[in-house]
């Protein structure tokens, strides 16, 4: 099948559009920024296998790195568990520098990741999408809400993120 | 009567709808404390996306053009293997048509006597050591290698960890398992299921595999570190973008009882 070349230029529309956008969330919510970035390539290569724009890009696009992301956890447990015979220390590998070793910002980075680790996966997903600026109503298609609880339940993963983080003595 | 924290948070958001947005906003003009309340709503939402901003890395200069060839290589990998579905199932239906030339070619290699097993399914005339590359290139330490073509399962099997350095396995299009480190004095060994490697010291490995095997395993000091079953890989080391996978080898030497 031949593509359209307007096919094509959406695409690389919606990819100069959103890439950066999705990379930077899954980037947040997983910590890790090599596998932020495969998921965000993975879910664009889906997209242009797909064929077709989807009538929402934007929500089409964090629901298919989600449910990869979710993949990508569920194997790596399972890898645990078929490969490694080691210690808790061993899987970690080095232990972490003592706090004074770390630089402010390192350690203010370290305590904004824990707040964060501390919220339920969807609250961290909902703070994080409308920091994107995902609408209440793309939060709920994105994240399969009601929309009318969106409002309640962000704002009470903003207050859980903010009392996890006066916790802390170096977060901003 | 006072709204509650999600309609202020949701004002500020503007996701009120009209009807709501207009009776708080009436409020508000009157409720000095709650003008006060939605000021440091305000306040917390610019702090929130403050802290979520120490998270960030530069996004990886991926571009559109990148994701689209790798969009169509897999495309093209679909097809190949669609295609050699095809020739399967039409090449089982022409065997199974009475007095057909493939089906008379099939009963008489069904008739043939049992030949002997080779003793391995690698083809060792096929072991080329490699040439160590010029010090200019890989630094003071001479480097050595190995590039054999294995049958469809293999076992690359480290004898032991160097002290330090790492593992990096690539999956390639070409037929040979290729075994290149920077540790001069490593020992290479063919087995029937694989290859020995003994390192010689400090450095690290680059071990290609060819994408075409259908079973392949790496060990290091006696765990298994990396399996390949078909397509699916299984591995405790990291990816990187590129699809390589890292694996240091301290960690295993720590781990050896």
């Amino acid at each position: 099948m031949i593509l359209t070349d307007s096919f094509e230029a959406d695409f690389r529309r919606a990819f100069d559009e959103r890439f950066s956008s999705l990379f930077r969330y899954l980037d947040r919510l997983c910590a890790d920024p090599d596998l932020a970035a495969d998921l965000a390539q993975e879910t664009f290569v889906r997209l242009y296998n797909r064929k077709a724009m989807p009538e929402d890009v934007r929500t089409w696009l964090v629901a298919v790195s989600s449910n990869l992301l979710r993949d990508d956890r569920r194997r790596r447990s399972r890898q645990r568990r078929l490969l490694l015979h080691r210690s808790a220390s061993d899987l970690m590998g080095d232990p972490a520098p003592a706090p004074d070793a770390r630089s402010l910002q390192t350690e203010v980075r370290h305590e904004v990741r824990a707040a964060l680790d501390s919220l339920p996966e969807r609250d961290a997903q909902l703070l994080l999408l409308r920091e994107e600026g995902l609408s209440y109503r793309e939060l709920a298609v994105a994240l399969g809400l009601n929309e009318i609880s969106v409002g309640t339940l962000l704002a009470r993963a903003r207050l859980a993120f903010q009392a996890a983080m006066e916790e802390r003595p170096h977060a901003p | 009567m006072h709204p509650d924290a999600a309609d202020l948070w949701s004002m500020a958001d503007g996701e009120l709808p009209p009807a709501t947005h207009k009776k708080l906003a009436l409020h508000l003009a009157e409720c000095d404390s709650c003008r006060q309340r939605l000021g440091e709503t305000r306040v917390a939402a610019v702090a929130i996306a403050r802290a979520l901003g120490t998270l960030d890395h530069a996004t990886p200069p991926i571009r559109a053009g990148d994701v689209i060839a790798r969009a169509r290589g897999r495309r093209r990998q679909r097809a190949l293997a669609a295609a050699a579905v095809l020739l399967f199932v039409a090449t089982g239906a022409a065997a199974a048509v009475p007095n057909s030339p493939l089906r008379r070619l099939v009963e008489r290699w069904l008739a043939a006597p049992p030949r002997a097993l080779a003793p391995s399914t690698m083809r060792p005339s096929t072991m080329r050591p490699l040439a160590a590359p010029s010090p200019s290139a890989q630094g003071a330490r001479a480097a050595s290698g190995i590039a054999f073509t294995p049958g469809g399962a293999a076992t690359i099997d480290f004898v032991e960890a160097p002290p330090e350095g790492e593992l990096r396995i690539r999956l390639v299009d070409g037929a040979d398992i290729t075994i290149t480190g920077s540790s001069a004095g490593t020992r290479f060994a063919l087995t029937g299921q694989g290859v020995n490697v003994t390192p010689g010291g400090v450095g690290s490995f680059d071990l290609e595999i060819p994408r075409r095997m259908h079973g392949a395993s790496v060990r290091v000091a006696g765990h298994v570190v990396f399996a390949k079953a078909g397509t699916e890989v299984t591995t405790e080391g990291r990816y990187d973008r590129s699809g390589t996978v890292f694996i240091r080898f301290n960690s295993h030497q720590r781990s050896i009882p």
